[in-house]
């Protein structure tokens, strides 16, 4: 059996370009690879929806784009769009608010670092440096 | 990236090459005289090669744009030659600090003592027939077997550890035995952790892969490919996988290991990846 390209390459040599090429056409992103393994009742389509399309959609950088994308999963789920753009809108603003406190946490543990004046902690470390 | 890489993406080689020696296609390279100038090329040994590196077969000298201009002009082959070459062709390098570029010579350094080890051990492949055999059962003639200097050592193949045209590392195949791969300790590799494995030129439209051999297949029948070195991919190899322009296609090995990573990878690299299923023995016939 041929299990990867190795194999193709070792099985067919040059021929195998002919094989990969077909490969690549038949090849499909993870939205359409989702799309194509939602359940079948529509209650379970909208937390699929939320659960496993919004993450990916959530990587589509441009507004335009993720619209688009959105429109056609609800097409594809046989969902109604307006409530899909409000959970979307909502999903976009929650990972907005995550990413700003993970930014200020991070700040925080930053300032951490230091020892406070007129700590004990202070007083040992200006010791040690003199 | 380090000065050295990022004058290997915008140096044309074939076009520096092409001042010193008329350069012909060949097949995927072009072959000229050796412009090295302590070798009169009586045939045209030199070979430029599409993922910005060089190798005369004539005198044994290898390497990329900055180790051309060194040799041309008679200069060491480091950072002040890379500076150079940089203000030749007009290229505006990134700022770095001269702890950077240190870092970046001294890499460089490595890089090159590990070209010497695989070239020496290639030369070990002429005295191990099983070794070689085993390659060619692959598909890996000894042209090939040249190109990407797969050599024997101790019974076992041994891959160099290609990324973008330098070795950062090597890798050993075992031919029988378990586990099949062999990896260098991770702070032997070059930036002291294991990267992507690239064994040619990477553009739109790479294939990225489980195993090296798989990448080196790809990279024979001329596809640009990159290969993890197993399932599990680390987040340093995601950031400079990130880089590679898309799409990417992602090929996996025909199992559930390999199409469960394989579906991870193109979630992760969403949308810039698309996951091809493993039909490797469906005819071209049988499309409809």
């Amino acid at each position: 059996m041929i299990k990867d390209a190795a194999d193709l390459f070792a099985a067919k040599g040059e021929e195998a370009r002919g094989t990969v090429e077909n490969l690549k056409i038949d090849a499909r992103d993870a939205l359409d690879l989702a799309l194509s393994e939602a359940p079948s009742s529509r209650r379970e389509r909208y937390r699929y929806a939320t659960e496993r399309i919004f993450p990916l959609l959530l990587r589509l950088e441009d507004e335009g784009e993720r619209g688009a994308a959105l429109d056609d999963v609800a097409g594809r789920l046989g969902l109604r769009k307006t409530d899909l753009r409000k959970a979307l809108a909502e999903a976009v603003e929650a990972a907005r608010q995550n990413q700003e406190e993970r930014g200020r946490d991070e700040e925080a543990a930053e300032e951490d670092l230091g020892p406070e004046p007129g700590t004990e902690r202070h007083d040992r470390a200006t010791g040690l440096l003199r | 990236m380090s000065v050295f890489g990022f004058l290997r993406e915008r140096v044309d080689l074939a076009e520096l090459a092409g001042r010193y020696t008329d350069l012909r296609p060949s097949g995927r390279t072009l072959v000229g005289r050796c412009p090295h100038p302590d070798h009169a090329d009586r045939s045209p040994s030199f070979h430029a090669y599409a993922d910005c590196r060089f190798h005369c077969y004539g005198c044994g000298w290898r390497g990329d744009a900055t180790d051309l201009w060194a040799a041309v002009n008679g200069i060491e082959p480091g950072i002040e030659a890379a500076l150079e070459l940089a203000r030749e062709f007009g290229v505006e390098l990134p700022d770095a600090d001269p702890a950077a570029r240190r870092e970046a010579e001294e890499r460089r350094q490595r890089e090159t003592e590990l070209l010497g080890e695989a070239e020496g051990t290639h030369a070990a492949l002429a005295e191990d027939p099983d070794v070689a055999e085993w390659w060619e059962r692959r598909g890996f003639d000894e042209s090939l077997r040249r190109r990407f200097l797969l050599v024997a050592h101790g019974g076992a193949a041994t891959i160099p550890f290609w990324n973008r045209g330098r070795v950062e590392g090597l890798v050993t195949r075992r031919l029988r035995g378990e586990p099949k791969y062999e990896l260098q300790k991770t702070e032997e590799f070059v930036r002291g952790y294991k990267p992507l494995f690239v064994p040619g030129p990477v553009r739109a439209g790479a294939f990225l892969v489980e195993g090296y051999v798989d990448a080196l297949a790809l990279a024979a029948l001329g596809y640009p490919a990159v290969a993890v070195g197993g399932t599990h991919m680390s987040g340093r190899q995601l950031d400079e996988l990130r880089l590679v322009p898309g799409p990417i296609y992602v090929l996996p090995d025909n199992d559930d290991s390999g199409d469960k990573a394989a579906r991870r990878w193109v979630e992760e690299l969403y949308p810039n990846a698309m996951l091809c299923q493993p039909n490797y023995e469906k005819e071209d016939d049988d499309r409809d």
